[in-house]
């Protein structure tokens, strides 16, 4: 039996350096947006972000590879064949932006603060994936889980995109974090109509959404041949080198 | 630090005293922020946008019904009818930015004009030095009013001063150069080995936001409790009903649907997430 008296207190809910003012802090330069010189494009209306493998899924499944618009650099990350985030620029004059690798929670504000007023949309549409942890609701493993979170101004237009009809992310108190959390903030603080639709299972196909399905038709994505989830990085890099 | 002010709404002069939670164990500053939010029905005035805090992003945390209000990492509320704001803190600072953090805030704070600050914070049971029965409802307090952190009017309310506070050490000296932004000189840097139990209360975010308010000539004080780690809604009571007692107004001034006046918000509801699966009996 644990001695309650002297064994170890059980972990917190903060880790102790969420509390020590003397931690040492991560190096954190600024992050780097490099942009295709395209003088006659004009600012995008929408801007996709592309965080969970569903929507990752649609960005292979696109008739035609279309051409990369911007590569964001985070310098501190360690040297990866490719930028952990990439800009792609579809026929319909959005902006897809995926995030090929995962950005560090404390880089997520500063990335997408950088994309935001770099690539300056009118609106935006984030595609991320529920967190179990973070999640207040019940998750089975096979049962598809869609909700929404929106800035002000997006709810005032019914959401942005595809994210019409989407229901209010539930329960209260469920959360997300890191990068789509930083672009919908972002775009909160400018005013921007922002949706971020989050799903789960995070690896179901796109045709088990009604949001993916929608977004889909909008890039020209047949969602039957999306149905191969892509979920490693070699078979993104060999439709995009 | 930048702000996004809501629609409609800006921030009153007449709401002069602002309550804040400091993150600690427990998150009971949060929680008893929360109560009081709720409570006192205040509205959402602005989102804030600081570069160490850790982005987060959620529906409605107060109700009475998640319609899809955005609710962000860091929020300024206010109450015309009880002349009280609010900052609520909803994730954590990026490692080794609290001091960061806690200088801008009050920064923020004294560019909006308000004049007292009340910190809500907790603190590990397990440090504690000396235990009685009394100790678990005991109310600590910090304050600016005297320089080793006493006021009469505080002990009046039974409150006791948190004795490790000391300015004198190394470690609040520390915290005081770093706000001043002249960072540690040699001396300053100590062994941790040879660190205290009162180090440990300098290391702590309640202790760089009340050096931090105090550094910018902001009246604060910090109301604590100790704490373990677990069901942590009895101790954000308590604190709650502290800063009431400080304020002067008691919990039957909030319109509360709850028979001791406190309005639950409803994240609480699905705090420890969903009820057990009763299909597998």
């Amino acid at each position: 039996m644990e001695d309650v008296v002297t064994d170890a207190p059980p972990p917190s809910r903060l880790s102790p350096d969420d509390l020590d003012n003397f931690a040492t802090p991560p190096p954190q330069p600024t992050p780097i947006l490099v942009v295709s010189p395209n003088p006659s494009a004009p600012a995008p209306r929408l801007l996709i972000v592309l965080i969970s493998p569903t929507s990752l899924a649609l960005l292979a499944h696109l008739p035609t590879p279309p051409p990369l618009h911007a590569s964001l650099l985070l310098p501190d990350l360690s040297l990866l064949t490719h930028a952990p985030i990439r800009v792609y620029l579809h026929p319909s004059g959005a902006l897809l932006a995926a995030a090929h690798s995962a950005v560090p929670a404390h880089r997520a504000r500063a990335a997408a603060r950088t994309l935001v007023s770099t690539l300056q949309p009118e609106e935006a549409l984030v595609l991320d994936a529920v967190r179990s942890e973070a999640y207040r609701g019940r998750l089975a493993a096979d049962e598809p889980v869609e909700g929404k979170l929106e800035t002000r101004a997006a709810r005032r237009q019914g959401g942005v995109g595809a994210a019409r009809g989407v229901a209010a992310l539930a329960p209260p108190g469920s959360v997300v974090d890191g990068l789509g959390a930083a672009v919908l903030a972002d775009c909160e603080i400018r005013g921007k109509a922002a949706s971020m639709v989050v799903t789960w299972p995070a690896g179901a196909r796109p045709a088990e959404f009604g949001v993916m399905r929608r977004v889909a038709a909008e890039l020209g994505v047949d969602p039957a041949k999306a149905a191969a989830r892509v979920s490693g990085r070699a078979e993104m890099d060999a439709l995009y080198t | 630090m930048e702000y996004a002010v809501v629609e409609g709404e800006s921030f009153s002069p007449s709401c002069s005293t602002l309550i804040m939670p400091a993150l600690s164990i427990g998150n009971v500053g949060q929680l008893a922020v929360d109560l009081l939010i709720s409570s006192a029905r205040a509205k959402r005035v602005a989102y804030l946008d600081e570069p160490s805090v850790l982005p987060c992003a959620g529906n409605d945390a107060f109700g009475p019904d998640a319609v899809g209000d955005l609710a962000l990492a860091l929020e300024a509320y206010e109450s015309t009818y009880h002349r009280l704001a609010f900052i609520q803190q909803r994730s954590p600072v990026i490692t080794g930015m609290a001091v960061s953090f806690a200088k801008n805030v009050a920064d923020f704070i004294s560019s909006i004009g308000k004049e007292h600050i009340i910190i809500l914070s907790s603190l590990d049971s397990g440090r504690r030095r000396v235990i009685d029965a009394s100790s678990n409802m005991q109310v600590y307090y910090l304050s600016s009013c005297k320089e080793d952190g006493s006021d009469p009017e505080y002990e009046k309310l039974g409150w006791k001063k948190l004795e490790e506070y000391d300015p004198t050490q190394p470690q609040w000296k520390c915290l005081d150069s770093l706000l001043a932004g002249d960072g540690l000189s040699e001396d300053m840097v100590g062994d941790s080995d040879e660190m205290t139990i009162n180090d440990y209360y300098a290391s702590l975010p309640f202790a760089a936001l009340f050096s931090a308010c105090k550094a910018k000539g902001l009246k604060v004080s910090c109301v604590l409790c100790y704490c373990s780690e677990g069901d942590n809604m009895p101790e954000s009571f308590q604190l709650a009903e502290a800063a009431c007692k400080l304020l002067g107004q008691g919990p039957e001034q909030f319109h509360g649907n709850g028979s001791n006046g406190w309005t639950i918000p409803l994240s609480w509801k699905s705090v420890y997430g969903p009820p057990p699966d009763m299909s597998i009996f």
